[in-house]
């Protein structure tokens, strides 16, 4: 027989939880008070520990004394400021916000570790409140402010939805994913961890109910000192080594306007009217080499509140449970912050040669916006098609509302990626 | 712990009250992770004492890297591996012989384990090897991660995920064992 439940719950819930101890004021007061003896021990043996006393040393001889007076007086000549002082010590992070919303042009370059290496996972260029990026396979994002869109290395748009910058973000916000905000009071009134003679380092912890406090360990930011500016930001996991490098640069060359200018979006290879909770649609496809037909089905609109979104919303026996439920979850919380409807949509594909791909059955779709996704064979993996070939079919659903409730326009972007693409 | 790094900065400062708010908000967490570890739990006073003293001394130089509970937690399993060994020592008996956790203590702190689920995992947390009891105390009962962990004993994270999850199998068989 095995055991019946989860290891770790039942560690915490039926050992961990049921030691009880209780600390009396007896133990309290005899820990406490022998902390605090040595406390006061380690305070009276500090200064001596301190080290010489360099300016009694300095004031102690009439040449260092005459030395120093010297160095003073060249420097108040010379204008020179003596940084890294206390002063310095308290700037506080509210400081550097306000200088980021101040910033036209800055383009971003991203790295991520894996051991020893740096990989560049893509580069940024943020102006005037646009964003293009570029990822390192050659993927583009425009964002102008008010729409966001996604283009593949071939230039074809693969996502569509509203802008990042749309809540008023500034692009320092965007990349910490909100956790470096001007409007966290907490942290506007953090202050460095360690100032340097050129640079300021503030260190942060994402607070506990911020939504990536489960994987974030901390950021740390170093800030010029003159500027007031981030130059640099590393990015922590949990239980991890590896982190995120991101590099801020003021100082490259501004890109022309036409740079932040998507390119026109290549027509749907295939569309049709779909009804919610109706019969499977079939679409032709066309212009995408290898695939001829999608067939899509449409169900499972939910628009109620976040707290009663279903936590079974995507299941199939295709799929492992606490997987369907941990993508469910997912769904949830995107919908708790982003709000519905939200509808789920299923879109297998049918190859030239007559194949037929899977369907991904937890596709949580909203209107207007275009996703990014991807299926391979039926019987799992890439390469599982009858013939043996490798095809990832790459597709881009989106879904449009019409005059009629329960009747929506369906648009599907897709190509058939072979391996050496 | 953006409050643990204020409080560590006036720690340092020598604030006393600092050190009484450091000790106040993790006591009770520690004294379960040192019950949970201890062999014998009348110790556990002893070790929660000698790591705050230990503690207090480094007042002006210590720098808290990762998070304040996981350290003192750390702290913490490290003096109660040296008072086990050194109890296994005087007493010359094996840790096989050494029995479950038993609850019949007195002294300080009040310890009590019930139910009969709870015993038998008890019991079968004292069978397993120390590294991998003190992991899955230190990763379910801090929350200390095993980053930080791996950091203070010098290997990699991977290696503490390893024997964590060595340690829960080997728990699953102990119970699959007394479940047959």
């Amino acid at each position: 027989m095995r055991y019946p439940g989860n290891i770790e719950r039942s560690i915490e819930k039926s050992y961990l939880e049921n030691i009880e101890v209780s600390a009396d004021a007896e133990m309290d007061g005899r820990i406490l008070g022998d902390a605090l003896a040595a406390m006061e021990e380690s305070k009276k043996a500090g200064p001596a520990l301190a080290g010489p006393n360099v300016w009694r040393t300095i004031m102690k001889n009439r040449i260092t004394k005459l030395a120093a007076a010297a160095v003073i007086i060249t420097a108040v000549l010379l204008g020179v400021k003596f940084a890294g002082g206390p002063d310095m010590a308290n700037v506080a992070w509210g400081e550097v916000t306000n200088r980021v919303a101040q910033v036209d042009y800055v383009h971003v370059y991203w790295f991520k570790s894996r051991g020893d290496a740096l990989f560049r996972q893509f580069e940024g260029w943020y102006a005037h409140g646009k964003l293009v990026r570029r990822g390192d396979k050659g993927g583009m994002t425009y964002d102008d402010g008010q729409t966001q869109q996604k283009f593949d290395e071939q230039g074809r748009r693969i996502g569509k939805k509203p802008s990042l910058f749309a809540e008023g973000k500034t692009f320092f916000e965007l990349f910490s994913a909100d956790l470096l905000s001007d409007k966290n009071e907490q942290l506007s009134q953090l202050t460095p961890i360690n100032v340097g003679d050129d640079f300021l380092i503030y260190e942060v912890d994402p607070p506990p109910d911020w939504d990536g406090s489960q994987w974030l360990e901390n950021i740390s930011v170093t800030v010029g000192k003159n500027s007031l500016l981030p130059v640099q930001m590393k990015i922590f996991e949990k239980d991890s080594d590896d982190y995120d490098l991101v590099m801020f640069d003021y100082e490259a060359p501004e890109k022309p306007p036409e740079f932040f200018e998507p390119p026109m979006a290549a027509s749907a290879n295939g569309q049709s009217e779909v009804v919610l909770d109706g019969q499977e649609v079939v679409l032709n496809i066309e212009g995408a080499p290898g695939l001829k037909q999608a067939v899509v089905r449409l169900y499972d609109k939910y628009d109620g509140p976040a707290e009663q979104f279903p936590l079974d919303y995507i299941s199939s026996d295709r799929l492992d449970p606490n997987f369907s439920r941990a993508v469910s979850e997912g769904v949830r919380k995107k919908y708790k912050k982003k709000g519905g409807p939200v509808y789920r949509l299923d879109v297998s594909f049918v190859t030239d040669e007559g194949y037929e791909s899977g369907t991904l059955v937890f596709l949580a779709t909203r209107l207007n916006e275009a996703g990014q996704c991807g299926v391979g064979s039926s019987a799992g993996g890439l390469d599982g098609w009858p013939d043996g070939k490798y095809r990832n079919i790459k597709f881009s659903p989106l879904l449009k509302s019409t005059e009629r409730e329960d009747t929506y326009i369906v648009e599907i972007r897709c190509w058939l990626r072979p391996k050496d693409d | 712990m953006l409050e643990d790094k204020l409080l560590i900065r006036k720690f340092n400062r020598g604030d006393g009250d600092a050190l009484r708010r450091i000790y106040e908000k993790y006591r009770n967490d520690l004294l379960k992770v040192a019950a949970a570890l201890l062999n014998d739990r009348s110790g556990v006073e002893d070790v929660l004492h000698d790591v705050f003293v230990s503690f207090a001394k480094g007042m002006g130089t210590f720098q808290l890297r990762g998070n304040l509970k996981g350290y003192l937690s750390i702290c913490i399993a490290n003096r109660a591996r040296d008072k086990n060994r050194a109890a296994q020592r005087q007493r010359t008996v094996g840790m096989d012989n050494a029995g479950p956790i038993r609850s019949d203590i007195s002294g300080p702190a009040h310890l009590a384990v019930h139910s009969e689920l709870s015993e038998r995992l008890g019991s079968a947390m004292a069978q397993l090897p120390c590294e991998q009891r003190e992991i899955i105390i230190l990763h379910l009962q801090s929350r200390t991660r095993f980053r930080q962990i791996a950091k203070s004993k010098g290997v990699s994270a991977n290696t503490i995920r390893s024997r964590y999850r060595y340690g829960l199998n080997k728990l699953r068989s102990i119970l699959n064992g007394e479940l047959r």
